[in-house]
């Protein structure tokens, strides 16, 4: 066998491997967490339709209409030209949105994106202290208790076996983090490029004792040499990692050699090319699932702080997302041809810090609020509107504060009614059976906006 | 209280004066400092005559940080300091040793300077440059005869993209990376300044340069530089960069204007809140939730009105206008170089604020931020949070209470000096512990590791492509030098690099190029050749055995006194040195090994012919001293290669990491 024979034998059993495993067993479930940095202020992308009551889209135009680039005369204008009327599958409500989503919209209208309404995730407006709170799946702790473990990690627990958190942004978040103090990364797989994780091999093309050779060899055999013993507490870490890229690199690279990636993927004409890596790397690990046994997936996307500039800066980021040509869409496309029980098996959960206020600021943006509204997509999701998107109380005067309304208040913000904890758990269950009270044990005492119920949120 | 029922207030009418005031201290209002331990006495003599005299104990803190003993201030306790604080630094072994038989403050006080130059931690023949960075490209992209760089190579250092015809263009942030990175690995300027200046513009205080725009965010950097230099108190530093056109223009609050005639505010409170909880580490979390979101911070929002930023046309010479924003702000009513009116005044909110349960007045945000400052570093949460992050950061990824508690004494007794704190702090037994873990990150890692192979200045200088040689690495490993991976939230930290398998997989990649990034071997130009002698910086007259050769490599580049030096690691080590090749290749050849076998320690204990191969090649010579060029380089390519291998071992990720 010459070496390029021996390169098609690789690509033949690497094919063969990827169907094999599809055709095994059903594929387990796997949740993708799309952290979306710097609080994003979805009440930009969801605005109420023209019909709506119109002392609350005059409020609503009065607080917001100065984020817009255009100066619109009036609400109907501004939603006109900036949204999409789409209907609620789930009832008789219609909904706008943006124009920059209209992937996302698409997907809404046919019934596989959830929008819950006035979802509180933390209760400040910090960053890196509501992060750690989305992070960690978990009110009420200390911003200083860093030490932690993530939802992801204790959910990846639960499944058990060997399941896997694989992370594909560049930075390895808490969410990912395990419960074992001494090493918060037990479970988690670190795929910031999917396609270069194998370790340096020694050059065939080179004599042994050849430098480069001589060092891979060197390196090697220190790191596979290291028991139990030979190296102290914490050290011992670099070494079961170094075991990870060596057996599980190897193989992805060669499982990968064999499955090009799609040209729609590798030429993603978006904004932020981490977060086209990233929707690579998400192509990529459906590839590779058997291999890394990926339960839960972390992405990230960062910008969302959007002080001022909020319309040109969130419309560049939003297409990116969530429009047709965007991130998501392209990967999802690519995927339900070459990986369709994969995709089939995947939902995406979109966490952000928190809200934003409801009154722009007067620099073209928003300041930090609290309650925000929480996206589930994916084939299985039960898709609709998911409590009260546009409460009226939000424009009603209030005596408490000089008769002023939540729209003409700095500091107002949407109220969190709805805890997201509860949504967590119910995907967890679904994807992976009694694991939802054991990553969120005590969601009871949280709150739910009356006439909401997740029961249904996601089908078998 | 007089016997008559009467009364006086008592401090109006006495005078307090110290019997020793070298021990203890005593102002007008009665407020008393101590200085020394000791005994002192304080007298009180009031206007009535009547007089009081009160012994006083002076005796150290409970919390206050003790110095590490003589007997713990080893050369492995001086390198660790040079790690942590310096990138490891080109002090000399000489140098080393003579800090470690110096008493531990002494040296420490050597080593931890603000100066522009310590010729302690720079190669043989360094040549001092300027500290501030526009000053160091301005000398690195000149003709000066004595810059040293390679003439071909001086555009990459420029202000200005610069092609080969020297036609310039738009302001260059990759230049201005590659010059903080020449400034901390050439040797020329003092690396724990620039430290120390990176953590405050890249982590503390942080702002990526391609938002704020390269040429103020020069300026942001340079001003922290021009303060540590004249040691600036903390609280002053802080709002001098609260001040600054980079802050001021990334944060937006360029915009936030007051109308002074309606009262209509318009702007945005990111900085108001950022200013707290970054700046300060004044987290809000001991004050009043509604009190701190809708007064301290909304009304920090108003502080920061009037602190437009100007535009001068051609700013740095540079052909973009997106480059032509300009520092300092000019916070008075003016016309700007491109004829734009910046009421700076009249558009500030005038009246004075309530913040933080304090009115803070001032004609402008500056004169406001000029108040405020002391106010906050006063706050308990400023000094619960500031030291421990500062602390953190350099040196120790998980502070205990204890700890703690120790490290915020010494904040308060370094008096808002940044100096007199890193230096108590590195001088201590809370730095010394055995309970300190500190993770590296991309940029520590890197750094020290290219910091201890340079052996002389012609390396630094001409030997690397410096314009390219750590850059690449750097960002493949997350750490892009003033871009902090998450924004304001400051750049890649210890614990995130260190277990990453992506970087761990990317190290590896590095050392397998040892002649680019780790040392180059040899080059050879303008005439000018230049061949790498690690000699340069080993002991006067070292012992060139494989064995005494690699203990010494094994300290100069992972510091930890041997102690993680097992014989799996000692065997590689040797054979590299001893042969140029593995110890799996030596096996294979000698003993019939596999060729890809791993080796552990106990097939060392129980395979008695792997130890004498071991011990065989240890008695080697590395000839470094050889007349022979030929033999001389090959043995310098040795000392790369092993060196290559050290670079990737569990050690060079984390330090004390055995907990």
């Amino acid at each position: 066998m010459n070496r390029r024979e021996f390169a098609a034998y690789l690509a033949y059993s690497a094919a063969a491997a990827v169907g094999s495993a599809w055709a095994a067993a059903p594929t387990p479930r796997t949740v993708v967490n799309v952290m979306l940095f710097g609080g994003i202020d979805l009440r930009f992308v969801f605005m109420p339709t023209p019909d709506y009551d119109s002392g609350y889209l005059a409020a609503l135009f009065a607080a917001r209409k100065s984020l817009y680039p255009e100066d619109y005369p009036d609400y109907a204008t501004l939603f006109e030209a900036e949204y999409t009327t789409v209907q609620d599958p789930r009832g008789d409500r219609r909904i706008g949105v943006h124009r920059s989503c209209d992937y996302l919209a698409r997907e809404f209208a046919d019934g596989r994106v959830a929008i819950v309404a006035n979802v509180s995730t933390s209760d400040n407006r910090r960053h890196d202290h509501s992060q750690l709170i989305v992070h960690a799946g978990e009110s009420g702790i200390p911003s200083s208790d860093t030490d932690r473990n993530g939802w992801g990690g204790r959910f990846v627990e639960a499944v058990g076996g060997n399941a896997a958190a694989l992370v594909l942004s560049p930075d390895v978040p808490l969410v990912a983090y395990g419960s074992l103090a001494a090493n918060r990364l037990a479970s988690t797989f670190h795929a910031a490029d999917f396609r270069k994780l194998a370790l340096p091999a020694e050059d065939p093309r080179r004599a042994n004792d050849h430098p480069r050779n001589a060092l891979v060899r060197a390196i090697d055999s220190y790191y596979r040499g290291q028991a139990a013993g030979d190296i102290a507490g914490g050290y011992r870490k670099f070494v079961d990692n170094y075991a990870l890229l060596r057996d599980t690199g190897d193989r992805i690279a060669t499982r990968l050699s064999a499955n090009p990636t799609p040209a729609a993927i590798d030429t993603l004409p978006l904004n932020n090319p981490s977060f086209r890596l990233q929707c690579r790397n998400l192509y990529d690990s459906w590839l590779c699932k058997d291999i890394v046994n990926s339960r839960f997936v972390t992405m990230s996307y960062g910008g969302w702080d959007t002080h001022r500039a909020q319309s040109e800066t969130m419309a560049a980021q939003l297409t990116d997302l969530f429009g047709n040509g965007g991130g998501l869409q392209t990967t999802f496309t690519a995927a339900d041809e070459s990986v369709p029980a994969e995709r089939e098996a995947t939902v995406v959960y979109f966490a952000s810090d928190f809200g934003r206020q409801l009154a722009a600021n007067g620099g073209q943006g928003t300041d930090h609020g609290h309650g925000n509204y929480a996206l589930l997509m994916g084939s299985r999701v039960r898709g609709g509107l998911y409590g009260d998107a546009f409460p009226l109380r939000e424009a009603r005067s209030d005596p408490a504060f000089d008769g002023s309304s939540p729209f003409e208040r700095r500091g107002a913000d949407i109220e969190g009614l709805t805890s997201s904890l509860r949504m967590l758990q119910r995907t967890c269950d679904w994807a992976e059976p009694g694991t939802g009270d054991m990553v969120f044990p005590d969601t009871t005492s949280t709150p739910i906006e009356t006439g909401v119920s997740f029961s249904d949120l996601l089908s078998a | 209280m007089y016997s008559d029922g009467s009364r006086l207030p008592l401090e109006t009418a006495i005078r307090w004066t110290s019997s020793d005031t070298a021990m203890l201290r005593i102002d007008s209002a009665g407020v008393a400092t101590a200085v020394e331990e000791g005994i002192a006495s304080i007298l009180l003599v009031h206007d009535s005559g009547l007089d009081d005299r009160v012994d006083i104990r002076i005796s150290p803190h409970p919390d206050s940080p003790s110095v590490v003993s003589q007997s713990d201030w080893t050369d492995t306790a001086v390198r660790k300091v040079l790690d942590v604080f310096a990138y490891g630094s080109h002090a000399s072994d000489a140098t080393i040793a003579r800090w470690a038989a110096m008493a531990p403050e002494a040296a420490v006080a050597e080593i931890i300077t603000f100066d522009a130059f310590n010729d302690k931690l720079a190669p043989p023949g360094a040549l001092p440059l300027p500290p501030r960075l526009a000053e160091i490209q301005a000398f690195l992209s000149s003709d000066d005869p004595d810059n040293p760089l390679r003439s071909d190579r001086r555009r990459f250092f420029a202000t200005l993209n610069t092609d080969v015809n020297g036609t310039t263009s738009s302001f260059s942030q990759r230049n201005l990376q590659r010059s903080w990175l020449f400034a901390v690995t050439g040797g020329g300027s003092n690396p724990v300044l620039h430290k120390t200046a990176f953590f405050l513009s890249n982590y503390q205080m942080a702002l990526r340069a391609s938002v704020a725009t390269p040429g103020i965010f020069r300026a942001y950097y340079d001003q922290f530089v021009d303060d540590l230099l004249t040691r600036t108190p903390m609280t002053e530093l802080i709002t001098n960069a609260a001040k600054s056109a980079a802050v001021s223009y990334r944060y937006g609050h360029r915009d936030n204007r007051f109308n002074n005639a309606n009262g209509d505010f318009s702007g945005n409170d990111d900085f108001a809140r950022e200013y707290f909880q970054l700046f300060f580490r004044l987290l809000g979390e001991t004050e009043d939730d509604d009190y701190h979101e809708n007064v301290s911070i909304e009304n920090n929002a108003m502080l920061l009105t009037g602190s437009a930023v100007d535009r001068q046309p051609d700013a740095y010479g540079s052909t973009s206008h997106q480059d032509w924003v300009i520092a300092p702000i000019n916070f008075s009513d003016h016309v700007d170089a491109s004829g734009v009116t910046r009421a700076n005044t009249r558009l500030h909110h005038a009246a004075c604020l309530e913040i933080l349960r304090h009115e803070v007045c001032g004609a402008t945000a500056a004169e406001k931020l000029d108040a405020l400052g002391p106010i906050v570093a006063r706050h308990h949460e400023v000094r619960a949070n500031l030291p421990v992050y500062i602390a953190g950061f350099f040196a120790d990824d998980r502070i205990d209470e204890v700890e703690a508690r120790t490290i915020r004494r010494a904040w308060l007794e370094a008096n808002d000096d940044l100096l007199t704190f890193l230096r108590s702090y590195a001088s201590s037994t809370v730095f010394h512990s055995r309970q300190r873990t500190r993770s590296r990150s991309t940029f520590d890692r890197n750094l020290s590791l290219m910091n201890r192979v340079a052996t002389d200045s012609i390396e630094v200088y001409r030997g690397r492509e410096q314009q390219d040689s750590l850059v690449g690495p750097l960002e493949r490993q997350g750490g892009v030098v003033f871009e902090p991976s998450k924004a304001v939230f400051g750049s890649q930290t210890g614990p995130e690099a260190a277990l990453n398998t992506a970087i761990l997989k990317d190290a590896i990649e590095v050392a397998l190029a040892t002649d680019r990034v780790f040392g180059r071997l040899e080059s050879s130009v303008d005439g000018e050749s230049w061949l790498k002698d690690w000699r340069l910086i080993m002991p006067e007259d070292p012992a060139l055995d494989a064995a005494s050769v690699a203990d010494w490599l094994w300290q100069r580049l992972l510091a930890d006194g041997l102690e993680n030096q097992n014989a799996a690691a000692r065997a590689q080590l040797i054979a590299l040195l001893a042969t140029g090749t593995d110890f799996n290749l030596l096996a294979h050849e000698e003993l019939g090994h596999p060729l890809d076998r791993p080796y552990g320690v106990a097939d060392f204990a129980t395979e008695p012919a792997l130890g004498a191969l071991v011990e065989a090649l240890a008695s080697e010579r590395i000839e470094l001293d050889a007349q022979d060029e030929a033999r001389r380089r090959a043995a310098n390519q040795r000392m790369n290669l092993a060196a290559g291998f050290l670079s990737v071992l569990p050690y060079a990720f984390a330090e004390e990491y055995a907990q």
